[in-house]
Formats: C-alpha cells, sequence, structure tokens
C-alpha cells in the first residue's frame, strides 16, 4: 500500500501554502523511498482525526499533525524511515525537541503577521493563492477563518487593529481633524503593520526586527557553517521544520517584505540553507496545475510524487461545508481528542458516506438548516469579523466615532453604496444656509 | 458631463455646498457649526486624580507582589499555585529581594492579569507621588534597574564613608553582597530555545491537565481559582464554564483538536530536553545562582511535584518524577528559597 500525504496545495511556487505541510513533504522525500508514497493535494482537512493537515494515510489508517506522522514512519519501518535515528546523542535529540517548539512559538506568529494579519499581503497575495486550491464557495469560508486564527495566535504582540493597515494614514490623520472629537478628547492612532514599516528609519519597526532576529539568531548559531543545522552529512527533522516555515517567509513574494529584507540582509546563512533545501526537497519551482493534476507518468526531473485527489468539485465542497456547519453547532463539536483515533472510529463527524446518507434528512429539513445556516454565518463560520471602524465611513461615521461607544458593531460592506445612493440631497443646502445665517 | 465619463458615478457624488471642507470623502454632510463649537467645549472640566483608598496603604515599606495565592499563604509566603506567579516570586527570591506577597485576582491588575509589583513607597523616584504598579512583563527590567541604582548609591555611599572612617556597618556588608548577584541572564542560543519549551508544550500540557482533565478541575482549579471568590453557585458554574472554555480557545489556537495523547507525549519530551540541557549541574546553563531560567522551571514543576495539591490525573507529574535531576532541581529551590 503506498503511503498517501495529504496536504495544503501549493502556493508561491512551493509545493504547499502551509509550513507544517511542507515539512513534513520535505521529510518525506528525505526519509521514504520514492514509490513508496504519494503527495496529495487535497486541502481536505476532515481525512484526519486531527481535523488539520498535514497528514498521512497508510490504507484504512490516517495519522494527523507532523510530529505524529515522523513517530508513525519510524515505527512501521522499524527505524528504517527515521532521519532522527542518525542522531544518537542524547544532547542533539533534545536539541530537536527544543529547536521545534522554538520554530513553533517564533517563527508561527511571524509567518501569521506577514501572511495573514497583514491586510496588503493578505488581500494581494495569500487570499488569490487559495483561490485555485479549493473548489467553489469554499474559498470564500477558508482563507477568512485561516486569518482569523492567524489573528487570535499573534494577538499578545501588541499590534492592535492590523486588518485596516490598507487604510492609508494619512487619509485618516486629515478625517480625524474634520471629524467631531474635540481636542482634548483625541486618542492616538493605533499601530499598525504598515504603519511600522513606512516609519524605516524609526524605531517601530525595530520591533518587528527583534522578533524576526529572536527567531534566527539561535538557528543561525546551531547552523554554523554546516550544511545542515546537526551535520554535514544528513537532515533532521529539524532540517525539515526549518525549510517548511522559513521558505513560507522566503519564498512569496508578498507587498509588504519586511520579513523578508530582515532576513536577507541580517541572515544570510539561514538564507542559503533554506534556498538550497527548497531547491533540494521540492526540486525548484511548483506549478499549481501539475499538483492538481497528478503526476503519475513519472517525469524525469520532477522532485515531488503529485497524485490528483480524488475528491474535487461539488463533493468536496459538500464535505467542508458539512464539516463547517458541525464545528460551529455548540453542543455538537467535540474538539478533545482522548485517544488517538483514525476518523472511522470518530463517532462524532460523520464520514463522507455517512454524510451523504445524511442528505435527504437535509432536504426534508430545508427550513431548519437554512436558519442553522443563518445562525452559523452570523456566529463567524466566516471566522472574522470586518473589524472597521466608523471614522472610515466617512464623516457620518466619524460623528458616532467621536461619541466612542467601544467597539462598533461590524458592518457589512454592502451597505456603503446603498447609503451613497440614497443621499439626502436637501439637507446639505440647509445646513449652508443656516450657516450663513 | 463629459470629464466625468470614465469615472464610476458612485464616485463622483455632485458637491453642492460651499461649507465643506474640500477632502471629504462624504460631502452630502458637514457637521453644523453651532454642534462643533459646544463640543468642542469638552471637556468642561477635568479633575485631578483620586488619591488611593485608605486601606491600600497598610504595607508601603516594603515591595508587595499581588498573586493568586491563599489568605495563609500569603502571610506565610508560600508558593503561589499559579505558575505565571510564581514564576515572578521565585525570581525576586533568586535575587534577593524582600517583599511580602498579596492574595488577590486579576481584576486588582493594571493590565489584567497578576502578578504586578507594587514597589515599596521609599522606592520612588518622587516622594510625593506614589510608585506606579510594575506589570510582569517589566519585572526583570525593574530588578535590574532597581539593583543597579542600589548599586550606584552604595558606591557613592561607601566612598564617602571610605574617607571618613574604615568600619563598614553590617547593612552594607549585605547590600555589596546583593551585587555580587548582578542579574547575568545568560545569552546561550539554547536559552531561547530552551525556554520556548516552557511556554508552550510545557504550558500547553498544563493547561489541559489542569482546567480540561476533569478529575484535577474538580480537584484544584475548583476550589482555588473559583471557591475563594464566590460562595452563589450559578456565578461559580458561569466562572467555572468561562475558565475551561479560556483554556480550550487558548489550546485551539494551536491546533484544530486538542489531542491528549500527543499533548502529553510533548510535554515529556519537553521535560526530556530540560533534563538534558540540566545535566549534573544544580541550576541551569551551570550558574551557582537560579536565575530566570530556573524560576520559570521551578514555576511547573513545584505545583506539580506539590503534595498539598490533590492532582487526581497525574499523566504529566508522572512524566516529570522520570527526571530525577529536575525533580531534585525542584527541591533544591524549594528547600533554599521557600522555607
Amino acid at each position: 500500500m503506498v503511503l498517501e500525504l495529504h496536504v495544503w496545495g501549493p502556493a508561491f511556487s512551493l509545493p504547499s501554502i502551509d509550513s507544517q505541510c511542507l515539512a513534513a513533504t520535505s521529510y518525506l522525500t528525505q526519509a521514504v523511498p520514492r514509490g513508496e508514497w504519494v503527495l496529495v493535494a487535497s486541502s481536505d482537512t476532515a481525512i484526519s482525526p486531527k481535523r488539520d493537515l498535514p497528514a498521512l494515510r497508510d490504507g484504512t489508517t490516517t495519522i494527523g499533525g507532523f510530529q505524529n506522522i515522523i513517530d508513525y514512519l519510524h515505527q512501521k519501518s522499524n527505524g528504517q524511515w527515521h532521519l532522527d535515528g542518525h542522531f544518537t546523542d542524547s544532547k542533539d535529540q533534545a536539541d530537536i525537541t527544543a529547536f521545534s517548539s522554538h520554530l513553533h512559538t517564533h517563527a508561527l506568529p511571524l509567518l501569521d503577521l506577514s501572511l495573514y494579519v497583514s491586510s496588503q499581503n493578505y488581500t494581494i497575495t495569500t487570499r488569490p493563492a487559495y483561490t485555485p486550491l479549493l473548489p467553489w464557495p469554499t474559498q470564500y469560508f477558508i482563507p477568512p477563518r485561516r486569518r482569523a486564527l492567524a489573528k487570535s495566535r499573534t494577538e499578545h504582540l501588541g499590534l492592535d487593529s492590523l486588518d485596516l493597515d490598507t487604510v492609508d494614514d494619512e487619509e485618516r490623520e486629515r478625517r480625524k481633524v474634520t471629524d467631531l472629537i474635540p481636542d482634548a478628547l483625541r486618542t492616538k492612532n493605533k499601530e499598525t503593520v504598515s504603519g511600522l514599516v513606512k516609519q524605516q528609519q524609526g524605531g517601530k519597526r525595530f520591533r518587528l526586527d527583534t522578533l524576526v532576529d529572536a527567531l534566527c539568531e539561535p538557528l543561525s548559531a546551531l547552523l554554523g557553517e554546516k550544511r545542515y543545522l546537526f551535520s554535514d552529512e544528513s537532515p533532521s527533522s529539524l532540517d525539515c521544520l526549518v525549510l517548511g516555515y522559513l521558505s513560507l517567509v522566503l519564498v512569496p513574494d508578498v507587498p509588504m517584505k519586511w520579513l523578508r529584507e530582515r532576513m536577507e540582509s541580517k541572515w544570510p546563512g539561514l538564507v542559503k540553507f533554506v534556498k538550497s533545501g527548497v531547491e533540494e526537497c521540492f526540486g525548484g519551482r511548483v506549478r499549481v496545475e501539475d499538483a492538481l493534476m497528478g503526476d503519475d507518468g513519472e517525469e524525469k526531473g520532477k522532485k515531488l510524487p503529485w497524485r490528483a485527489s480524488e475528491l474535487r468539485g461539488a463533493k468536496f465542497a459538500e464535505k467542508m461545508i458539512w464539516n463547517g456547519v458541525l464545528d460551529t453547532l455548540p453542543l455538537y463539536r467535540n474538539t478533545i481528542l482522548t485517544s488517538p483515533s483514525n476518523p472511522d472510529s470518530d463517532p462524532v463527524h460523520p464520514t463522507p458516506s455517512q454524510s451523504s446518507a445524511l442528505l435527504p434528512i437535509i432536504i426534508t429539513a430545508t427550513t431548519a438548516l437554512a436558519a442553522v445556516a443563518g445562525y452559523v454565518l452570523y456566529a463567524g463560520f466566516g471566522g472574522e469579523s470586518e473589524n472597521r471602524r466608523l471614522s472610515d465611513m466617512g464623516e457620518a461615521g466619524a460623528i458616532f466615532a467621536g461619541l466612542d461607544f467601544g467597539d462598533p458593531e461590524p458592518e457589512t460592506r454592502t451597505e456603503i453604496p446603498k447609503m451613497r445612493r440614497g443621499v439626502p440631497v436637501g439637507l446639505e443646502v440647509d445646513v449652508a444656509v443656516d450657516e450663513k445665517g | 458631463m463629459p470629464q466625468d465619463a470614465n469615472a464610476a458615478p458612485e464616485e463622483k457624488p455632485k458637491p453642492r455646498a460651499k461649507a465643506q471642507p474640500k477632502n471629504s470623502s462624504w460631502p452630502w454632510f458637514t457637521t453644523p457649526q453651532p454642534i462643533k463649537r459646544l463640543f468642542d467645549k469638552f471637556p468642561l472640566e477635568t479633575y485631578g486624580q483620586n488619591e488611593l483608598p485608605q486601606r491600600t496603604a497598610q504595607h508601603r515599606d516594603q515591595h508587595a507582589l499581588y498573586v493568586f495565592t491563599t489568605d495563609n499563604g500569603a502571610r506565610r509566603g508560600a508558593p503561589s499555585f499559579n505558575p505565571g506567579c510564581l514564576k515572578w516570586q521565585a525570581y525576586l527570591k533568586f535575587r534577593n529581594f524582600s517583599f511580602i506577597t498579596i492574595s488577590s485576582n486579576n481584576h486588582a491588575s493594571p493590565d489584567g492579569a497578576l502578578p504586578f509589583l507594587l514597589p515599596s513607597a521609599s522606592s520612588s523616584t518622587f516622594p510625593d507621588a506614589p510608585p506606579s504598579p510594575v506589570p510582569s512583563n517589566r519585572i526583570q527590567r525593574w530588578t535590574r534597574d532597581t539593583i543597579a541604582k542600589r548599586k550606584g548609591i552604595s558606591n557613592a555611599s561607601g566612598l564617602s564613608r571610605q574617607q571618613s572612617e574604615h568600619g563598614a556597618a553590617p547593612a552594607e556588608s549585605r547590600t555589596s553582597k546583593e551585587e555580587d548577584i548582578a542579574p547575568t541572564d545568560p545569552s546561550d542560543m539554547r536559552y531561547e530555545a530552551y525556554m520556548s519549551l516552557l511556554d508552550h508544550w510545557i504550558r500547553n500540557a498544563y493547561l489541559y491537565s489542569l482546567y480540561l482533565s476533569p478529575p484535577n478541575f474538580d480537584s484544584i482549579a475548583f476550589p482555588l481559582y473559583i471557591a475563594p471568590s464566590t460562595t452563589n453557585t450559578l456565578v461559580r458554574i458561569t466562572l467555572s464554564h468561562q475558565l475551561r472554555a479560556a483554556a480550550e480557545t487558548e489550546l485551539l489556537k494551536q491546533s484544530a483538536r486538542i489531542e491528549v495523547v500527543a499533548i502529553h507525549q510533548e510535554s515529556d519530551k519537553a521535560f526530556a530536553a530540560l533534563s538534558e540541557l540540566l545535566g549534573d549541574d544544580e541550576y541551569f546553563f551551570g550558574e551557582k545562582k537560579p536565575g530566570l531560567f530556573d524560576a520559570s522551571v521551578f514555576a511547573y514543576t513545584n505545583l506539580l511535584l506539590d503534595e498539598g495539591l490533590d492532582w487526581r490525573d497525574t499523566r504529566m507529574a508522572d512524566g516529570l518524577r522520570g527526571y530525577r535531576n529536575l525533580v531534585a532541581h525542584q527541591k533544591r529551590i524549594r528547600q533554599t528559597h521557600f522555607r
């Protein structure tokens, strides 16, 4: 039985859009002989008991998560397919553990900030990258949900209201002057990522740079002049993780490049390490079409054994939405897994066949489902509320912003044009007369 | 209008009134001047700061650390039952500060989280103004500054005393002893990496063990965090629910599902790595005196190994007991600094 590694689909010329999936891909290319495994860009989280990718499918068993996959491969091959087996020194093993956790705590927030939280990078680079990977209409749900998660993970860094940074700062400043807030009650603008990046010489960008340095300094010290992190000869699972995280730092071409610029100027050794790793493990640029169409013909020069995902189109969307709905139902969702299970033994979430069996019920209860869907859309199935300020709504909003009721209710974008069209033209004439008189 | 031919109709509302600010993107509505003038007068009067209530001024001659602890524990200076608080409590003890602990909760803190430190009245730079509280993320800097300041003063006074007479008072010998323990937290490349083990894997496992593992929640978290704050059953149920939901949300940020077996495996690996790092040394990184890293490790190990706490789901503690040097490290600190 050939092992199937299911990952989030390719993006930015890398084999996956997700760091853990990239790490798992690079691990399998280096540990498991070609022909024993295939790579499936399914973007289907439901196959994994952890409801997250990467997931390794071996017949009926499914293993979720990078670390679990490593352990499973180790067991299955009696220690043959185990990259860390070369490092018998317990000091090295401890380092692998510690630096893996270091990457998770330091690299993940930076990637979150760069690819998801910063509005410009998200709308111009990340969100479009998801579009070819996901069937309609899931590309409207999944990227915002991942963005909301990224925001919640970076909250503690104190860079509030980052999603607002597309609004030109000067524009907002000018509006503030014209709005109604008395001088004594005006508050300072919150900081945004682009604001920090714009102040190139200011001490503010320093904060982002410190985060990058805190990530790179120990890694760079560990790498030294070696080819891999622990030796010149063989890579470890840590090499794969570093590659997974840092390739997403260096490869995507984002409009706000602060992360990449800092890496390239300050940590050239790591950049070189990642670039050669990308070449070695992923074989250069990956095209989305190759990955989605599959590559059973073993073309020469192709590094990755892609296989087309069986689940495409409507069926996939149905499953994704079904799982999404179940996850938002209060009493129904089960977030804690007490035993390692594969989806077949998961009693709570119906497997695809079960969900098709349930379809007639849905059809008979259309109204009930509509109510549920309404609730779900309202209560955050989209995952992200457009947290905009009233002052961004022009002067009318500025008046209410001046009263400062705390956070404004999330407003939908569609309301704006409506209001514009319904301009009460007579009103302003009255006002002008009043002022003269 | 020919000049508007290529502009979208919505983007070109016809400007009409003369009294508008030119650049406004919403030119159809301006604020009436009288109202604008009226609101410009606000606030009508700004009052000065309120004085602190009388009852806060009890122990102003000593530094006070506000932590989660029981009233009895506060009096004895017992270790806090919250790892975040215990870390800084231990750190301040390592740096030889004398302070009292005060039982408190998150609502009391200026930044919404315990611990925080209220320096003694005498340590304030301005004698009249009360010293401002130090939140936990600044405590390290505060200790460094305070020690540096004290060092500067004792150097100056030492000089003047040397000029007058040579007899050194016992108090002075004590300050010079404190100087020797100037905070030198090592800049080893492994420091950050191993610190992240505590902030990530061990913290996750701890959150799970304490809040989400039902027997432990009932036997530890409930009596320590919820029972003291209220006797009302309904409020207790709500608080328990909130606490558990907060822990669950925190863990779900890391992965879409909380995998209990994986969480315990990871904490086991993390303890193995820490044990390897400690080796046969007394304190981490071969230091002679314990530092912030030791405080961070002790914060978790002490709680897990504390016999006063009724751990029912002991998987995490059992994992820890397998590493003898970590257990010895906890005992050593407990005996030296928390007698």
